[in-house]
């Protein structure tokens, strides 16, 4: 490409990425705002007129993101980004979660500093860059975009724990950057291109010996796995779960994961098979590490820690199915998780207002209010996987699809992954059911604190059953649209 | 020659490594990491990337270095029977020093594994320019503007959370 075609390429380019180009402003006039309104206006006034402008951004983002919906899967900067429907759907997803923490925070009305919209800004571009990513270039730099905020936002309170919490973040994740780093620079030495969809690369990689191949991609997609939270790059997350604000440990929990998601979908379907293997024993590891640990734990936060860390092992055992079904399924469960984790976040937190989130403060809870741990104990039962939730769909789908792939390809580690992964499901059971369990056969120990906002609550987490209950009958509305995005 | 020249600078960079690791005074640590950084940038010269090698001098070398010493001198509270010998006190126990060890071991032997059997195939043309700034300034504004800027934005996230972070933490609470 001569100078001019390229200059004419980058044009074109620019106005096919208009929401990363506006989230990328807007995170600018928001600091700038920021400084004007604090310096005209007194606090409370500034706060409120931040949200709105907050909440204009992402309604902005989202109609942004809904006119690229029919647009035609393209490389955008050839070859650094790739534009499909399949990236327009998880970059919905995540602007509904963004929204959901907006919507969180002021139910529980939550005072943050204005520099943490600016901090949720800036991660949501990087994971809509990540959403796109096709190059392991971009991939590392919208991976540390994401993670720098996300770091900030763990870190920002001024408590002892937050900090602890934060630089524990830190440490874990500048290394598996590190080791990520590491192992696409092998990568790039073995192949001679950072371009994961270019054939170039499958090629040289199959001309490997299984142990350098391994070896590469367990250490290049160690960065994922961290954004994942696999085994074995899982130690952050309780500790980090416990020391961050329910709102952002809700959001840090789903968004990331989906964004991070699509690209492995992506890194699969491109790099040799020998890829499968490795990733199913992670998610078999993952889900079996995630959901032993998880039986002994003191606190909601730290217990959905460890869920969330079984959960992500569920959501690649789609990917590792390799098949139409399997994506579909796995794309599917992200949504069903996005809303069954952020649901259980934010009820937790509806029940014990900003608290520490000790199992024991739950006791009795159930008697005095019974809509919210009804609701609650909907979500436990639909994190577990049973019917009649959109849970039980997700996983129903995800396991047909390893069945299929298990009959179509005859390895038994397929068959292994299935029946690990469905004792598992029962083994989740009985600690998704304890929470219920305090609320409802536990009499009451400590003086309740008096709950906030509580009709809104109640409102809202009417709504967001009404959504787990219907995606398991109709689960063909969410279908329909994926169906749509996967080609 | 060019060899010998690349065996005495990759010398200087591992034996500089091996002495932060075994030294226990964390002054010395600094400036033989000033050797190993120095060492590297050479690496980089004989590689033919020129522009790379000035850059780690003056960012690691120049810049970061020299706060991590003076990082060292300002928070280092120093008793009176210190000498230059005394050995930096570790705050933990160090407990795990077979496990430590064994486990470093392996993971060497691992990376070792890897690059020996490793097919390596770097294609790239020759290199025939005399300097590589020119490409990097056309590359950058050309099929590597959006790294770049993704870059410039990932970097105003991290001045303006060390900046939050810097004016509303209170160490006492």
């Amino acid at each position: 490409m001569n100078l001019n075609e390229q200059l004419e390429h980058i044009s074109q380019s620019l106005t096919g990425i208009v929401p990363e180009l506006f989230l990328a402003a807007f995170f600018l006039i928001f600091l700038i705002a920021e400084l004007l309104l604090l310096r005209f206006g007194d606090k409370a006034h500034t706060n409120r007129r931040l949200f709105l402008i907050t909440l204009a951004g992402a309604v902005l983002t989202l109609v942004l993101i809904l006119g690229q919906w029919n647009s035609e899967p393209s490389f955008r900067f050839r070859p650094l980004l790739f534009l499909d429907s399949k990236a327009v759907f998880f970059k919905i997803l995540i602007v509904l979660a963004w929204l959901f923490t907006w919507l969180h925070i002021r139910l529980l009305r939550y005072t943050f500093p204005p520099e943490l919209s600016a901090l949720l800004i800036a991660a949501v571009l990087g994971m809509f860059l990540l959403t796109m990513a096709t190059h392991w270039l971009t991939v590392y730099l919208s991976l540390e975009l994401l993670s720098i905020s996300s770091y900030l936002l763990v870190a920002y309170s001024p408590s002892k724990k937050a900090a602890e919490g934060g630089l524990k973040y830190l440490l874990f994740g500048a290394i598996s950057s590190a080791i990520m780093l590491y192992g696409i620079s092998l990568i790039y030495g073995l192949t001679g291109t950072l371009d994961f969809t270019d054939p170039a690369m499958r090629l040289a990689l199959a001309t490997n010996s299984p142990f350098v191949l391994n070896m590469a991609m367990l250490m290049t997609l160690g960065g994922l796995l961290f954004k994942l939270s696999l085994v074995p790059f899982h130690v952050w997350t309780p500790d980090v779960y416990e020391a961050a604000p329910t709102p952002l440990v809700s959001f840090l929990s789903v968004a990331p994961k989906a964004a991070v998601l699509l690209v492995l979908m992506r890194v699969a379907t491109s790099w040799p098979a020998e890829l499968l293997p490795l990733l199913g024993g992670i998610a078999l590891v993952s889900i079996t590490v995630g959901n032993v640990t998880a039986l002994w734990q003191q606190n909601a936060r730290r217990l959905l820690a460890y869920s969330s860390i079984a959960q992500a092992g569920y959501l690649i055992v789609g990917v590792v199915a390799f098949n139409q079904l399997g994506f579909e399924g796995a794309t599917f469960y992200t949504a069903a998780y996005l809303l069954l984790n952020m649901t259980a976040f934010l009820l937790v937190d509806l029940l014990q207002p900003r608290s520490e989130t000790q199992l024991a403060t739950y006791a009795g809870l159930g008697k005095k209010h019974p809509w919210i741990a009804v609701i609650l104990t909907v979500v436990m039962v639909a994190l577990a996987g049973l019917p009649p939730t959109v849970g039980f769909t997700a996983k129903w789908l995800i396991f047909s699809a390893l069945w299929d792939s298990y009959q179509q390809a005859g390895q038994p580690w397929l068959l292994w992954l299935l029946v690990g992964g469905i004792i598992n499901a029962a083994i989740s059971l009985a600690y998704y059911l304890r929470l219920p369990y305090l609320l409802f056969f536990k009499s009451t120990s400590v003086t309740p604190s008096t709950p906030i906002y509580l009709v809104w609550g109640r409102v809202v987490s009417g709504l967001l059953l009404g959504a787990i209950l219907l995606l398991f009958f109709k689960p063909e509305l969410l279908m329909q649209w994926i169906n749509n995005v996967s080609p | 020659m060019e060899l010998a020249v690349f065996y005495s600078f990759a010398a200087l960079a591992v034996g500089s490594g091996l002495f932060i690791l075994l030294t226990r005074n964390l002054m010395y640590a600094a400036f033989a990491l000033f050797m190993a950084l120095l060492g590297v940038a050479a690496l980089f010269v004989l590689a033919g990337a020129d522009f790379l090698a000035i850059t780690q001098l003056l960012v690691y070398v120049g810049g970061i270095l020299v706060l991590l010493i003076f990082g060292i001198m300002l928070t280092r509270t120093a008793s009176e029977d210190d000498t230059s010998q005394t050995p930096n006190r570790v705050l933990i126990k160090l407990g795990r020093s077979f496990w430590g060890v064994g486990l470093s071991v392996i993971l060497f032997l691992l990376l070792l594994g890897v690059l020996v059997n490793a097919n390596f195939r770097l294609n790239g043309p020759a290199l025939n320019s005399r300097s590589t700034i020119r490409t990097l300034g056309v590359e950058l504004m050309t099929s590597h503007l959006l790294p770049f800027e993704i870059a410039g934005v990932l970097l105003l996230v991290a001045l303006v959370g060390a900046a939050y972070l810097a004016l509303n933490r209170n160490p006492s609470r």
